[in-house]
């Protein structure tokens, strides 16, 4: 439940939490400095297998020779193209 | 001359409010944003004033929590840090990683994008779009091929990183999750969260969905604060009427701009 409580200087809203604070966690300086260390570990650079960066980079390169593939067919359409197509 | 602890208030009256505010009372939900901010401080453009707020509510004992869209986000906004930094390392000399001319180009091109971004003032982080025509452009062939080096990326660059952070920071910096259907925390709800408000929210002011949700679960619950740093979010406290009875903080330059708005 939530009231208003009168209190000189300002409104204040009191809450009724029913439960103790303490079933809660709170936050500390201690924890916070943790959280700081666990989140740069975090960050560190990642150091991939051999076996990733093997099927990394043959996916990129069957990416570069399929690329290049559909670029030549598209130029070969255009140019298949009658004129009055390329510039209407 | 009276005055009010409720409403948008800025972060630099943060320790006035809690030290009018019993021990007990002390509960805030944090947005994603701040989260977000407080935790790539270094990166983000809101990172000092997160950090001051966060080390504020630490050093006044209040209880703090985040909502499942909080989570969700966050965990989006670490997907996004992590895979910028992953992605724009394997552009070093040092790197491990062996990549393509045309995945190189790709990468510098977004590198440029980053640098940007840096100098508009925005976070230097790659966005979904771009991650997504970085996957279907470089790392995943068009045709099938068995070499996925998109999930084999993702394998090296994410993994356990993902579910860890969350983790680490729900158990270290004391967040409680708030999950509506514990128990424990349906006591500090007022009324069980129904889509409708979201909806009604959202219909008002135009505020994004994920907002909606984070400023619904706070009118549905008893939890006098809620911490954030986003404009949208402040407008419409305001515009929904919740000055009245709740607390929201924002960054101080934030919190006037807000306050400007008469409803």
């Amino acid at each position: 439940m939530l009231y208003f409580q009168w209190v000189p200087g300002y409104f204040k809203a009191t809450i009724l939490l029913n439960m103790e604070k303490s079933n809660f966690k709170k936050m500390t300086t201690e924890g916070l400095k943790r959280a700081r260390e666990s989140l740069n570990k975090l960050r560190q650079p990642a150091k991939p297998t051999e076996e990733q960066v093997r099927i990394v980079e043959e996916a990129m390169i069957i990416n570069e020779k399929i690329n290049e593939k559909i670029d030549e067919a598209e130029k070969d359409k255009v140019a298949a193209r009658p004129a009055a197509d390329v510039n209407p | 001359m009276t005055e009010t602890f409720l409403g948008v208030q800025p972060f630099s009256k943060i320790d006035r409010i809690l030290e009018n505010i019993s021990p007990e009372e002390r509960f805030c939900l944090l947005d994603t944003n701040v989260l977000a901010a407080w935790s790539y401080r270094d990166v983000h453009t809101l990172g000092e004033d997160c950090e001051f707020i966060i080390e504020k509510i630490c050093a006044h004992e209040a209880v703090a929590f985040a909502s499942v869209t909080t989570r969700a986000e966050f965990l989006d906004f670490t997907r996004r840090v992590i895979l910028t930094e992953g992605l724009s390392d394997m552009l070093l000399p040092s790197s491990p990683w062996r990549i393509t001319k045309a995945a190189r180009r790709k990468l510098e091109s977004l590198k440029r994008s980053n640098a940007d971004k840096v100098a508009r003032g925005e976070n230097p982080l790659y966005s979904d779009s771009q991650i997504k025509s970085l996957k279907r452009e470089c790392f995943t062939p068009r045709v099938e091929s068995g070499k996925d080096g998109w999930l084999a990326t993702c394998d090296a660059l994410l993994g356990s990183r993902l579910q860890k952070t969350w983790q680490e920071i729900e158990a270290d910096i004391g967040l409680n999750y708030l999950d509506t259907q514990d128990p424990g925390i349906q006591a500090i709800l007022h009324r069980r969260p129904e889509w409708s408000a979201v909806s009604s929210i959202i219909a008002t002011t135009g505020l994004s969905a994920s907002d909606a949700l984070i400023l619904n679960i706070f009118q549905s619950s008893k939890i006098p604060m809620l911490v954030s740093a986003d404009f949208d979010v402040g407008y419409a406290f305001r515009a929904s009427g919740l000055e009245g009875s709740k607390t929201l903080f924002l960054p101080d330059q934030l919190a006037r701009e807000v306050n400007k708005f008469r409803f």
